[in-house]
């Protein structure tokens, strides 16, 4: 149980666009407005490893990954979309509020093609959820001045899509890539409320004696649309270590004037990760990788309904363990993610990770299943399947 | 000023690690190039050129530089084999050269480089069985044994993967019908033998067949060949020892009527499988009737009645109907007669390798071997089988080194160079190194 402070208020019946413009505000929603992790492999490592990674993600979490392709890729990704449910209680102004995670539906969340294109280089098209919350408020007698608020549902739904062609080019020695792109965000947001309201005659705490006023309801939706740019770098030190460090710009968002004050800006990210693989194991054949990636959110709008601060700060790191069986490898993952809270009415959470997958050596298919326990609550689970075609 | 200086020298710097190339991957390159071409020398000189650039073969998949989080392998994951890709492409060179000081030259220097891998612990089958015929290729049967031997004792020990890209997809068909494969990551499972079980034997294969055919009886006096029967024995013996068919594969008609034939025959064909090997040899009294080639049976009284004889064609046919390999050797006198002469006919459809034991209006000869008389045609056959000492004959390569052999090119001995020259195998819709 926690308390919110409101950042607008509602005071007469008539302002129910006023309404909607605080009612976001009041839940505790894990943020991963921003922040989400579009599954796979990398959700299993406490997604540590996006940054210096080489596969069709890498269009949208580091486009430098894409120089290394060396085979045209495709992949897959299905994923639940994580929701919350918030229950509201005693007053409509300054809530008490518990929210707790549930898995909520499963969808597409990633699909990516790489083709090589000769001299170390590649391109990618990648369409990834970049962020996404969905949040399910109940309450009744929550007080409001004067008036009394009844079986108050809200559904607040924000998911933002990223669709990404990059480029990226290695260095004839693999030692180093680079890689840029553009991103083409789309932004749904649906707001849906209602309620019955009733004036308490001055007695908040008795509610026998309140008088039915009407019924209220809001249904707004829309999509917005902006672009951006991504950019990165990758380093490769020696055979076993690589650095990556990539930026995304935020990105305006226009259009969808019904929803125009939810969200006006996604966030830019600026992410750093580092792996190493350890050629060690139960067989001389089997190898580990760890990973550890920084994740900076920044150039959020926090005039927004969905508020975002100047900044949030999210970090994953894993293991993957490859082991040998027959001729294929069949990687063992563990891993860890915290994403801080990024605006009000957000709260931070994390997620102990963990996975498998098969790769085998001839085939040109691979497939990761790989799961999240979530400290707010509900289990992520995802399963990622690609495909490489021969040159 | 300095600046700028240095940015430029940086920008040249970055710019060339960007733009130099991985030379070993990209002379491997070349060579699978050329061996998708069929330009075997080249290939040999690109594989050549990996190894000076990187010499050891590795059966494991090659890891690339690149991402630590990524299993990023060159060539999906594929064997580096360009010791192996240049003795196989030398090979396959050499049976291709017509010359043959060139030829033996090419094969030798193609035998050390695969026993250089065998010394290095590089022991696959497709090195074994391409090791095997290279020494069949130069006659050294001392050498083929002592193979033999070493291949039987590795036994399915042999693990070493090589870059089945490299060889050609007939090869590849041949070895994988031993049960292994050649695939592109050259995995060897249930291995059969490639080049023999033990020294001595050759491993039987059960889709080969043979019907052996000699008739020293006959009526037709002037055209009898008297060691006939005793050559199908013979010959019988080489191809169990020394070529692979399994003795109930064999079916073995002497001094037979043209009926007697006919049903041996049609009772082989109806039993054979689907697309199966035929070697089928006849010796004995044949004859050309109106451009058609009959086989005389020992009641055939006339050089002209057709009705106690079996129309070669109709033989054909009753393999032609299970989509067999047909390899056809005769042992005929070919006399001229008004223009015509056996073996004149030459099959237009099924797939057919077809020899002569002499040329047109020629006789067949004998050679004395422990006592007894053996047509010069099937000794050769029989001691050029016993060179290879394979389950895999390649046929003109076969033929070729028959037609040396008569000649004289086995240690000189028979001297039928000068008496007798047989034809080289006349194919019809096999390519020439189908193998019997």
């Amino acid at each position: 149980m926690e308390n919110q402070t409101f950042r607008s208020a509602r005071r007469t019946l008539a302002l129910a666009s006023v309404a909607v413009m605080s009612m976001t505000a009041h839940a505790q929603i894990p943020d991963l407005l921003a922040a989400f992790d579009a599954g796979g492999r990398s959700l299993g490592l406490g997604s540590s490893i996006g940054a210096t990674s080489s596969n069709p993600n890498s269009a949208i979490n580091n486009p430098a990954g894409l120089g290394y392709a060396n085979r045209p890729t495709f992949s897959i990704t299905f994923r639940n979309l994580t929701e919350s449910r918030s229950v509201w209680s005693r007053s409509f102004v300054n809530p008490d509020v518990t929210t707790d995670s549930v898995s909520g539906n499963r969808s597409l969340s990633q699909v990516g093609f790489t083709r090589p294109l000769g001299n170390n280089s590649s391109i990618g098209l990648n369409y990834s959820i970049g962020g996404f919350i969905k949040d399910q408020i109940t309450g009744t007698n929550l007080v409001d001045g004067e008036t009394i608020l009844r079986n108050y549902q809200e559904e607040i739904r924000a998911k933002s899509d990223l669709f990404t062609l990059a480029w990226g080019k290695a260095s004839a020695d693999y030692r180093q890539s680079f890689g840029v792109g553009l991103v083409l965000a789309t932004h749904n947001t649906r707001n849906l409320q209602q309620y019955q309201l009733f004036d308490n005659n001055g007695t908040p705490t008795d509610l026998n004696d309140d008088t039915f006023l009407s019924n209220e309801s809001l249904n707004n939706s829309g999509q917005r649309i902006g672009f951006g740019a991504v950019a990165g770098l990758q380093f490769n030190p020696s055979a076993d270590t690589t650095f990556g460090v990539s930026v995304r710009t935020p990105i305006q968002l226009s259009g969808g004037t019904e929803v125009s004050d939810y969200y006006g800006r996604i966030p830019g990210k600026a992410s750093a990760g580092l792996a190493k693989r350890l050629n060690k194991g139960l067989k001389s054949s089997d190898f580990i990788i760890v990973g550890a990636q920084a994740d900076f959110f920044f150039g959020g709008d926090e005039d927004d309904i969905l508020s975002r601060d100047s900044s949030q700060l999210a970090f994953g790191f894993g293991a993957e363990y490859n082991y040998r069986f027959r001729d294929a490898y069949i990687p063992l993952r563990i891993g860890f993610r915290n994403v801080g809270k990024g605006g009000a009415g957000f709260q931070s959470t994390s997620a102990l990770t963990f996975g498998l997958g098969y790769n085998p050596d001839a085939g040109s298919f691979g497939f990761d299943l790989d799961f999240g326990s979530n400290s707010r609550g509900g289990t992520d689970m995802s399963l990622s399947l690609s495909y490489r075609f021969k040159n | 000023m300095k600046s700028s200086r240095t940015i430029l020298v940086l920008l040249a710097v970055v710019a060339a690690s960007f733009s130099m190339a991985q030379a070993w991957s990209d002379a491997y390159s070349d060579g699978l190039r050329s061996v998708r071409d069929g330009n075997w020398m080249e290939a040999r000189a690109n594989f050549q050129k990996a190894i000076s650039l990187r010499g050891e073969d590795q059966a494991t998949p090659t890891r690339l530089p690149g991402p630590a989080t990524e299993q990023r392998v060159w060539k999906n994951g594929s064997a580096y084999s360009p010791n192996f890709g240049a003795a196989y492409t030398g090979y396959k060179a050499a049976i291709a050269n017509t010359n043959d000081s060139e030829r033996t030259t090419l094969m030798r220097a193609v035998a050390d480089e695969f026993e250089a891998t065998l010394i290095k612990g590089q022991g696959s089958r497709e090195t074994y069985f391409f090791l095997a015929q290279a020494y069949a290729n130069l006659r050294d049967v001392a050498k083929q044994r002592d193979l033999e031997a070493r291949f039987a004792q590795a036994g399915n020990t042999l693990k070493w993967k090589v870059d089945g890209d490299i060889i050609a997809p007939e090869d590849r068909a041949t070895l994988e019908s031993f049960g292994g494969t050649a695939s592109n990551n050259s995995t060897i499972t249930n291995a059969g033998s490639p080049i023999g079980a033990a020294p001595g034997t050759i491993a039987p294969i059960a889709e080969k067949f043979a019907l052996l055919i000699g008739n020293t009886e006959t009526r037709l006096e002037a055209l009898k060949v008297p060691y006939a029967a005793t050559d199908v024995m013979f010959l019988r013996e080489k191809l169990v020892t020394f070529a692979g068919y399994q003795e109930g594969n064999m079916d073995v008609v002497t001094n037979g009527t043209a009926a007697q034939i006919r049903t041996t025959a049609q009772a082989l064909a109806d039993r054979v499988p689907v697309g199966s090997t035929i070697f089928l040899y006849f010796s004995g009294v044949g004859a050309n009737l109106d451009g058609k080639d009959f086989l005389a049976g020992i009641d055939t009284s006339s050089g002209t009645d057709s009705a106690s004889m079996l129309g070669k064609s109709d033989l054909y046919k009753m393999f032609m109907a299970k989509g067999c390999k047909i390899f056809a050797f005769f042992q005929v006198n070919r006399p001229i007669a008004a223009g015509r002469y056996f073996g004149m006919e030459t099959p237009m459809v099924g797939a057919i390798a077809q020899t002569q034991a002499t040329l047109p209006n020629e006789k067949v000869n004998s050679i004395v071997r422990n006592g007894a008389p053996v047509g010069l045609f099937t000794d050769a056959l029989g001691g050029v089988l016993g060179e290879f000492r394979s389950n895999q004959v390649p046929i003109m390569e076969f033929g070729w080194r028959t037609f040396n052999w008569m000649r004289g090119g086995r240690n000189g001995d028979s001297g039928a160079g000068s008496i007798q020259t047989m034809t080289l195998p006349v194919i019809v819709n096999m390519k020439e190194d189908e193998r019997f």
